[in-house]
């Protein structure tokens, strides 16, 4: 039962990863990127190729994924998202569709380059294993949660109680207003996707080691970070840790106890339930609006 | 000579024929059915004069990928949703069907129809729950519904044969003798022929036209009478169905249902298919479905590339393309077509068109458009009588949160008349049509209906009840002709159902005669017969305006409720509208006109009603009501107690330490100049050439009437909306080309009206926001904060109060002090005092006195003209977008001046 509920924490963090990505973007600007999995997977990727095929120092290839991830992110802001203001229409509707079709172009890109094979992606840290609490867990493993608790909590007091931070949830808030109040929206849109996308690839360095590099996962890990964004509420970070960590346990679980096949099913009816019961997810929002 | 003459007129009549009849070609006309009818024969004939195995395979695939494509061309392309989950339809009716094949059915008719009705049922069981996340919940449980398929496969592995696939299909059969190849296709090209044929009625026809009204506004359709939820249920069965016809011929065809086959790739192929081929084409469809089968077949690169150009396609086209490429196909036609008659009206022919079988599709290349352009000069035409019902509102009140909008509220409205409502802003026009139509309900008091009370019926029951209404925006769905929008105000009360459409029952046709009929007598009456065959999303805010009227009236409504139906009409169209609404009295409606342009209701009602801040202040004929004090006052406030005003609210400012009142306006430089503005939203034209200067250190008060274009002034100097003409000069610098940021930057800023602060940050954090702009270090920033708080002594106590708790004047007093933290040059306050006791709005004024004297600008918007006039300098009144006087404020003490030119003389 131990390693169930270990594994689904592990998953669960990697989720949560993926959805406190969403939440960077989502916050200032209004739009789910749907590319962000597409980017994390990416970032892992890139891992491969910089630490096992063309082998460089670490710490240049952590600097150059996350450089790459920025560049993703503003790739799929320019775009994907700005033309859409020009036209007719809601931004945020047409934007499901163009970070859909971004997600495919991109993850098409990983296939050509990588093929669809699951590539064994190494970790920057030490290996081995630790023993606690009857489980026997990797570093990598233990990174990932760490690494999820503490983005969570940090990027939560980032909008919270920083200055910039405080901008942007007025801009979420309301547009216009912010717009006369002297802030540079289209500006903050840009900064806030190549933000995305950094923290997306740096999340992509330790969560390829788990979950091996595959082409596909990029629109595994969105669907999987979207349940946990509609679990924790949009725009919450904390809410999106607490959703990404329901999710994984309840993957976990179903797979242990009633099989194989019964991993992705279970979580479908978890997004369904949550739809149902409480469309506005768990945690509080900064802009309460159904997505 | 004689001779000669007849015969050359009619070469050249035979020739301008035969144009006509290629024109009516490219157009899209009944006689364009041939090209199909002939591509239909030749696929069907195929058989008979080639026999390669390889082509008729790939053929019958594209034939089972068009009907998987069509269905998402149905549930995207028309009711706006994109789902995914028409893969999953396509794998339940592939391994459904062969699993029965398996067992021993193998009659390929009897297994594509329980393919397909299983396709709807699980249609159907997504559609509900859909219906209520919508949007992009609906997207990802629709993603993620296709995901599961492989697991669903697995857990049911004895059944599926699970990862592996369903191998062991049988040979399939008709009727009882098996069938080749060969038959197999004959079979798939026929479903498919027969499939489109009624995909293609359906879409041609009214529903059509009420798929597109759905797309663009639930509302609307429920105004038409169609219940939004019932219709995109119907829209997801119905393109369930083919996917599920699909996947039982894709088993016979494949010889293998494997789980991969139906994965996200494919998803995403089908909507890029959808999209490419134009969603709101039928013939597109072939187009798509071909590339997504032979271009992974034809090239191992496109196979690796396909997913990039699935993504770009996807990409482009939301942004760019709305049509796909069919519409591009169209684009080019109507200039081919164009080159060929340029005398004609070309409609920018749209695939509904909704044309009538057997009527054929005439462009009068010789008079240069349909008879009616003389619409210009309206007889006293009439409309069939109807029976005109009674509206009574007996002590309605309606209140949102804590604010009553509507206060007890009784008045009447009677058959054959038409009863005119008018009243300022805030005063719950809007809100009590809203009450009569059931989009709102009341909170006290009935509405009734002759003897009908409304209060439990939903908006599409008041609307059979024969209940029309327009909106303040007309919306008008894209691709539909300005006559088919006329025609579908009678849809409700003429229905005909899905199989009648499909099958083109007499009862269709007659229906279909009587819809055109109708429509254009119309648009004749409203003058706008011209405009009949063409888009009517294209046309002129005016014309569309009047389009809606003419929609309303179809559908022989008894009430007629007209919501500011003039607004933004020229002066010809609003002869046109007033002659429409003369004739719907005459006719026996009971009509119901809200405006603000007050010539317009004062020429065409019998009675008017005046609302106040959700109060009934008067009643009765237009010269009454014109002279009445109370409605006067209610749009200037009580302008009498302006000199006593000025007096008192010095002493205030002199008492509060400030300077020695106004500066002269002669002695101070032009802080911010307008020349020549123009500006509005959309194609309507608000401001039609604005131009003012304000010196430094003055408050210069903008008044006039609601709808005047106040609001649109300070939002175009703001920098939120773009000047069409005209510039605009901060202290000798152009701003016009700067977004609103900059001019912010710059020392514009704007306080909106409807207080609009942050409400989830605290007090603190908003006046803090005020100073983003400003390059300062953080202690200076603090300082700043404190000291415009210091002005507002209501405020100082409760800086670490969320903004969203304070009371409606502390919120105003807020938004305020958050745009004076920004150190600007000139602050644009849009209506103030609106919804503010007078004693605030005092001390709020007295306060704007004192920044001015001592150096602030500030361009003051107010309808209350009494409270304005108090405090300003120089005053300037807006009537329909333009100067119409200007002066000091001394110079407005005459209270008949300023009600000259609010137009209330």
């Amino acid at each position: 039962m131990a390693v169930t509920l270990w594994s689904g924490l592990v998953l669960g963090s990697v989720y949560a990863l993926v959805a406190a990505g969403f939440a960077i973007a989502m916050v200032p600007t209004g739009i789910f990127n749907f590319a962000q999995g597409a980017i994390v997977i990416g970032g892992s990727f890139l891992t491969y190729q910089f630490l096992a095929a063309t082998k460089i120092p670490t710490a240049l290839a952590v600097v150059l994924t996350v450089l790459v991830g920025m560049g993703a992110g503003l790739a799929c802001e320019l775009l994907a998202v700005r033309p859409l203001r020009w036209g007719r229409g809601t931004v945020e509707s047409s934007a499901m569709v163009t970070t859909v079709g971004a997600s495919t172009a991109l993850i098409g890109l990983l296939a050509i380059k990588w093929g669809e094979l699951p590539l064994q992606v190494p970790f920057i840290g030490p290996g081995g294993y630790l023993h606690f609490l009857g489980v026997v867990g990797q570093p990598v493993q233990i990174t990932v949660v760490v690494l999820a608790v503490v983005s969570a909590l940090a990027l939560e007091a980032f909008f919270r109680y920083t200055r910039t931070g405080r901008v942007c949830l007025a801009v979420a808030e309301d547009r216009d207003a912010a717009m006369l109040r002297g802030v540079n929206v289209s500006a903050l849109s840009l900064a806030a996707f190549a933000l995305a996308g950094a923290f997306g690839a740096a999340a992509g360095v330790v969560i390829g080691p788990i979950t091996y590099a595959e082409p596909v996962l990029g629109t595994t890990l969105a669907l999987y970070g979207f349940v946990a964004v509609a679990l924790g509420g949009e725009g919450s970070f904390i809410g999106g840790l607490i959703g990404g960590l329901i999710v994984g346990l309840v993957g976990s679980l179903a797979i242990r106890y009633l099989g194989a096949s019964y991993g992705d099913i279970a979580v479908l009816g978890l997004l369904l339930v949550t739809l149902a019961v409480r469309p506005k997810g768990l945690g509080g929002s900064t802009k309460a609006r159904s997505v | 000579m004689p001779q000669l003459q007849p015969s050359g007129k009619r070469r050249a009549a035979n020739a301008s024929r035969w144009r006509q009849r290629l024109c009516s070609l490219l157009a899209g006309g009944p006689v364009s059915l041939t090209i199909p009818i002939a591509l239909a024969a030749l696929a069907v004939l195929l058989p008979t004069f080639y026999s390669g195995a390889y082509w008729i395979r790939e053929l019958s695939l594209i034939a089972v990928l068009a009907l998987v494509v069509s269905g998402v061309n149905l549930s995207f392309g028309y009711a706006g949703e994109l789902q995914l989950g028409q893969v999953f339809m396509f794998a339940v009716g592939a391994y459904l069907t062969m699993i029965l094949a398996i067992h021993g059915t193998t009659d390929v008719v009897l297994l594509m129809l329980i393919g397909g009705v299983a396709a709807v049922a699980v249609g159907i069981l997504i559609a509900v729950p859909a219906m209520r996340i919508g949007g992009w919940s609906l997207a990802m449980a629709s993603f993620f519904l296709v995901i599961t398929i492989p697991d669903l496969a697995s857990v049911f592995s004895k059944q599926t044969g699970g990862l592996n696939g369903l191998t062991g299909v049988p040979i399939p059969t008709l009727f009882g003798s098996q069938l080749g190849n060969t038959g197999l296709y004959e079979v798939a090209v026929i479903v498919t022929i027969l499939w489109f044929a009624c995909y293609r009625n359906l879409v041609t026809s009214r529903f059509g036209v009420v798929f597109r009204v759905l797309r663009e506004s639930p509302v609307l359709t429920q105004s038409l009478g169609y219940s939004p939820s019932k219709l995109k249920t119907s829209v997801y069965a119905l393109g369930a169905f083919p996917a599920g016809v699909a996947g039982c011929l894709f088993g016979y065809v494949s010889l293998i249902v494997e789980p991969t086959t139906f994965g996200l790739t494919l998803g995403i192929g089908i909507v890029a298919a959808s999209v490419l081929g134009g969603t709101e084409s039928v013939y597109g469809v072939l187009i798509g479905a071909a590339l997504l089968q032979l271009g992974p077949e034809k090239s191992i690169s496109f196979a690796t590339y396909a997913p990039i150009a699935y993504g770009g396609f996807l990409i482009v086209a939301a942004t760019l393309l709305r049509g796909g490429v069919a519409r591009l196909g169209r684009a080019a036609a109507s200039r081919a077509l164009r080159w060929l008659q340029p005398d004609a009206v070309v409609a920018e022919s749209t695939d509904s068109g909704a044309h009538i079988e057997g009527e054929p599709y005439v462009l009068d290349g010789a008079t240069g458009g349909n008879a009616g352009g003389n619409g210009s000069s309206p007889e006293r035409a009439t409309l069939p009588q109807v029976q005109g019902k009674r509206v009574s509102v007996e002590g309605v009140s309606k209140s949102f949160g804590g604010v009553a909008a509507l206060q007890d509220v009784s008045l009447t409205a009677k058959p054959g008349e038409v009863t005119g409502l008018i009243g300022s802003n805030g005063s719950g026009k809007t809100t009590l049509l809203n009450v009569i139509c059931g989009y709102a309900s009341a909170s006290g008091g009935s509405v009734k209906i002759d003897d009908t009370t409304i209060s439990r019926l939903r908006p599409a029951q008041i609307a059979r009840l024969g209940v029309g209404r327009t909106f303040q925006t007309p919306t008008m769905p894209r691709g539909v002709s300005a006559r088919d929008v006329v025609a579908s105000g009678r849809y409700s009360g003429d229905h005909i159902g899905f199989v009648a459409s499909i099958l083109r029952l007499p009862r269709y046709r007659r229906a279909q005669r009587a819809d055109r009929r109708e429509a254009t007598e119309l648009l004749q009456l409203a003058g706008i017969e011209r405009f009949a065959d063409q888009d009517a999303s294209s046309l002129s805010l005016g014309t569309r305006r009047l389009v809606e009227v003419a929609r309303t009236l179809c559908a022989r409504p008894s009430v007629v409720l007209l919501d500011e139906a003039a607004s933004g009409l020229n002066d010809e169209e609003v002869i046109g509208l007033a002659t429409l609404v003369q004739a719907m009295a005459d006719a026996g409606a009971t009509v119901i006109v809200i405006e603000h342009n007050f010539k317009f209701i004062t020429s065409v009602s019998q009675t008017i009603h005046v609302l106040h801040l959700g109060q009934l202040i008067a009643s009765g004929t237009p010269d009454e009501v014109s002279r009445d004090r109370q409605v006067i006052e209610s749009y200037l406030g009580k302008a009498s107690g302006t000199a006593r005003d000025r007096k008192a609210v010095a002493g205030a400012g002199a008492g509060a330490g400030a300077g020695a009142g106004p500066v002269p306006a002669a002695a101070a430089a032009a802080l911010l100049e307008l020349h020549g503005i123009e500006s509005g939203y959309g194609d309507l034209r608000v401001l039609r050439g604005v131009s003012m200067s304000i010196p430094t250190g003055s408050i210069e008060a903008i008044l006039g009437r609601n709808g005047v274009g106040k609001t649109t002034l300070l939002s175009t100097i703001a920098g939120l909306l773009p000047a069409w003409n005209g510039s605009v000069t901060l202290l000798g610098r152009p701003v016009g080309g700067s977004s609103a940021y900059r001019r912010s930057a710059a020392g514009i800023s704007l306080v909106q009206e409807g207080k609009r602060i942050f409400r989830r940050r605290t007090v603190w954090q908003n006046v803090m926001l005020g100073t983003h702009s400003l390059k300062i270090s953080r202690p200076e920033r603090q300082r700043l904060c404190r000291e415009v708080l210091d002005l507002f002594p209501a405020l100082r106590p409760r800086t670490a109060e969320r903004a969203g708790g304070l009371s409606g004047g502390q919120q105003q007093m807020l938004a305020i002090a958050q745009a004076l933290a920004s150190r600007p040059k000139i602050l644009l306050l849009d209506e103030p005092s609106a919804g503010l006791a007078p004693t605030i709005v005092d001390e709020l004024f007295a306060r704007l006195r004192t920044l001015a004297d001592d150096g602030l600008t500030i361009l003051l918007v107010e309808q209350l003209a009494d409270k304005a006039l108090a405090i300003a300098d120089h005053v300037t009144v807006l009537d329909r977008g333009q100067v119409v006087t200007s002066g000091t404020a001394e110079s407005f003490e005459d209270v008949t001046k300023l009600e000259a030119a609010y137009g209330l003389l």
